[in-house]
C-alpha cells in the first residue's frame, strides 16, 4: 500500500513531507512518484523548489485540495472572432490574501507552481501578475517589472501606428 | 528585508518562459496588451505572437480571408469555366512577384494585411524589408485558412543557405467545433528552393514549394503553389511568392475554395494550379517541355523526385547555355515547376510552368504523358516520360 505522506528533498537541503494527495496535485511530482512505483521510498527531489517556497506551494495546495479536479476543457471555436481575455478576478478571498505578497514571492511561487505543475496555482500568479501589468502605462511596467527600455523611436512609432490601425479596426 | 528586495532586483523576468508570458497575457484587455508590448523588446515580440493571437483573437484572420473569393462567395463571381487549355495567357494577368517588387514597405503591408504588430511589421519597420534574417517561419491559422511567413534564404551565400529547418512547428487548427493539430512537417530544400509538407489531419497532407532564385539579384521570384483536396470537396490553394535580394522572405497562404473557383484564382495570380490526388512517386522523369512563343524553345528535365512526396528537384538543361536547378510538382495530372532562365531578359530570374496533362501512354518501360504548359504569356506543350517500376 502506498505511504500516505511523501518526501521531497528541497533546493536547500530540508526534506519535507507532504501528504499523497497534496503531492499528487502537482503532476511533477504525480509523475515522479508513477515513475518509481515499486523503488525504494527516497525522498523526491526537487531542487528548483526551496523549502519556504514550497511550504507557500502546501499551503495553497492544502486550502484547495477539496477542489474539483481541473478539467481540460476544449476550445471552442470562437465564432464572434473578437478579442476574448480570460477573466482575471481572484475571487476567492483566501486566494486573494495569498496572493498579497511582494513580488518576490510572488515570482518564487509562480516558478515553483510552473515547474511543480500545478495548474490552479499557476494560474492563479498568471492571474496575479496580470492583474499587475493592467492599467499601467510602458514606463510603470518597466519600473515595476525592472524592464530596460530596448525599444527604439521608430519600434514605439510602429506600435503606435499599430495601435492606431487596431482600434480603427475595431 | 534588504535581501528580498536585492533578489527581485537580481531577478529578470524576461527569463521567464515566453509560455508563462503568453499565459499571463492571455489575461490582458487590448489596451494593457499594447502598454505591455510597448514596454520592451520582449515583450513586444511575445505579445505579438501567434501562440498568444491564436488565442485572444481571429478577428484579423477574418479579414485576411476576404482577401481573396472564399468557397462561399463563389455563387458571385462570374466563374470562368473554360477549359484550362483553352486560356493561353491566362497566367500572366496579374503580376504578384510585380506587386512586390514594385510596392514599398508600407505597401506590401497593407497588401499582406498582417496585424498590426506582428512580426512581419516588427521586420519590416525595424529592420527594413529585405535585410538579412533568420527566423523561424510565422503560421496563422484560422478556419481552413493558414497563412504563414516564410522568412528565408539568407543572404551571402544562397547556394549554402537551407531553407531546411527553418520551417517547422506545430499549430491548431480549428473547423467546426474541433481542434486538430496541423504540423509542419520539416523542410526539405537547398538555398536554391525550398519545399515543405504540412500535416493536417482534417485537411491532408499538402505541400508548399518555394524556389527563390540564386543570383540575378533584385528579382523576385516566383514559387510554384501546392493544392490539395480536402475531404469536404474544397480544394485547398497555396500559393507562395517568395523574392529575393541578398535575402528573402515571402509570404504564403492558404485557403478553401471550391473546385470552380480555382479557375479564377488561376487567372489571378500566375502561380497557382490544382491537383486532384496528390500522387507519389519514385524514379526518375524526363520531362521534354516545348513552347510556343516567340522564341520556341525545349526543356530536358532530370528530375528526382522526393520520397513520399510528390515535389522533384532537378536540374533543367536547355541546349548547352543554360543548366538550372528547377523545382516543382508533378501530379497525376497537373505539373508545375518553377526555374530560372538566364537567357531570356524578361524572364530573367523566374520561370514557371504550370501544365495539365491530358493524354497517358504506357509503355513498356515508362509511362509517357504529354500536355499544355504555360509559361508567362506564352503557352506551349510538354511531353514526359517516367521510367515504370520493375
Amino acid at each position: 500500500m502506498a505511504s500516505e505522506s511523501i518526501s521531497v528533498t528541497t533546493s536547500d537541503d530540508q526534506t519535507i513531507q507532504l501528504s499523497r494527495k497534496h503531492a499528487q496535485m502537482s503532476q511533477t511530482i504525480n509523475s515522479m512518484l508513477e515513475d518509481s512505483v515499486g523503488a525504494d521510498q527516497e525522498a523526491i527531489p526537487l531542487p528548483n523548489v526551496s523549502s519556504e517556497v514550497l511550504k507557500k506551494v502546501i499551503d495553497w495546495c492544502t486550502h484547495h485540495e477539496n477542489d474539483p479536479a481541473p478539467v481540460e476543457k476544449v476550445k471552442k471555436l470562437n465564432k464572434k472572432r473578437e478579442y476574448k481575455a480570460k477573466n482575471s478576478t481572484i475571487s476567492d478571498e483566501w486566494d486573494k490574501n495569498f496572493v498579497n505578497a511582494e513580488l518576490r514571492v510572488i515570482v518564487d511561487i509562480l516558478l515553483a507552481a510552473n515547474y511543480l505543475d500545478v495548474k490552479g496555482l499557476f494560474e492563479l500568479m498568471c492571474k496575479h501578475i496580470a492583474n499587475e501589468l493592467k492599467g499601467k502605462t510602458p514606463d510603470q511596467i518597466r519600473e515595476r517589472f525592472g524592464i530596460q527600455d530596448d525599444l527604439t523611436e521608430e519600434d514605439k512609432a510602429a506600435m503606435r501606428k499599430a495601435w492606431g490601425a487596431t482600434k480603427n479596426d475595431s | 528585508m534588504m535581501q528580498q528586495e536585492q533578489h527581485i532586483e537580481e531577478f529578470n523576468w524576461l527569463e521567464l518562459a515566453p509560455e508563462v508570458w503568453f499565459n499571463i497575457f492571455e489575461y490582458l484587455d487590448p489596451l494593457s496588451l499594447h502598454q505591455c508590448q510597448s514596454s520592451c523588446q520582449a515583450f513586444h515580440e511575445w505579445a505579438t505572437s501567434e501562440t498568444l493571437w491564436e488565442k485572444l483573437c481571429r478577428k484579423y484572420y477574418t479579414r485576411r480571408s476576404n482577401w481573396y473569393p472564399s468557397a462561399k462567395d463563389t455563387d458571385e463571381i462570374k466563374v470562368d469555366k473554360t477549359p484550362v487549355n483553352d486560356l493561353p495567357g491566362r497566367l500572366s494577368q496579374v503580376r504578384l512577384t510585380n506587386l512586390l517588387e514594385d510596392s514599398s514597405d508600407d505597401e506590401l503591408y497593407e497588401w499582406a494585411e498582417l496585424p498590426p504588430g506582428s512580426q512581419m511589421e516588427d521586420v519590416s519597420v525595424q529592420k527594413g524589408w529585405r535585410e538579412t534574417f533568420r527566423q523561424l517561419s510565422e503560421i496563422k491559422l484560422d478556419g481552413d485558412c493558414v497563412y504563414w511567413l516564410m522568412r528565408g534564404a539568407v543572404a551571402e551565400d544562397p547556394l549554402s543557405a537551407p531553407i531546411g529547418g527553418i520551417l517547422n512547428g506545430t499549430l491548431s487548427l480549428e473547423e467546426e467545433d474541433s481542434y486538430s493539430q496541423v504540423k509542419v512537417m520539416k523542410c526539405r530544400g537547398t538555398g536554391l528552393g525550398g519545399m515543405f509538407q504540412v500535416h493536417c489531419p482534417v485537411m491532408g497532407n499538402f505541400m508548399c514549394i518555394s524556389y527563390p532564385q540564386i543570383s540575378y539579384t533584385a528579382i523576385p521570384t516566383r514559387t510554384v503553389s501546392i493544392y490539395n483536396q480536402t475531404r469536404h470537396g474544397y480544394a485547398s490553394v497555396v500559393w507562395m511568392s517568395e523574392w529575393q535580394t541578398s535575402s528573402g522572405t515571402g509570404v504564403c497562404s492558404k485557403y478553401s475554395m471550391s473546385d470552380e473557383s480555382i479557375l479564377q484564382v488561376i487567372r489571378q495570380t500566375n502561380i497557382v494550379d490544382t491537383m486532384r490526388d496528390m500522387h507519389r512517386f519514385a524514379g526518375q522523369w524526363i520531362l521534354n517541355v516545348h513552347t510556343l512563343g516567340d522564341e520556341p524553345t525545349s526543356y530536358r528535365l532530370k528530375i528526382t523526385p522526393y520520397p513520399n512526396s510528390s515535389g522533384f528537384m532537378g536540374r533543367l538543361v536547355v541546349g548547352s547555355s543554360f543548366d538550372q536547378t528547377a523545382v516543382g510538382v508533378i501530379w497525376d495530372d497537373m505539373i508545375a515547376m518553377a526555374f530560372s532562365d538566364p537567357n531570356r531578359e524578361e524572364e530573367r530570374g523566374q520561370y514557371s510552368i504550370i501544365g495539365q496533362v491530358d493524354e497517358v501512354e504506357g509503355h513498356e518501360l515508362y509511362q509517357r504523358f504529354s500536355g499544355y504548359v504555360s509559361q508567362g504569356s506564352t503557352a506551349g506543350t510538354f511531353w514526359a516520360e517516367r521510367e515504370k517500376q520493375m
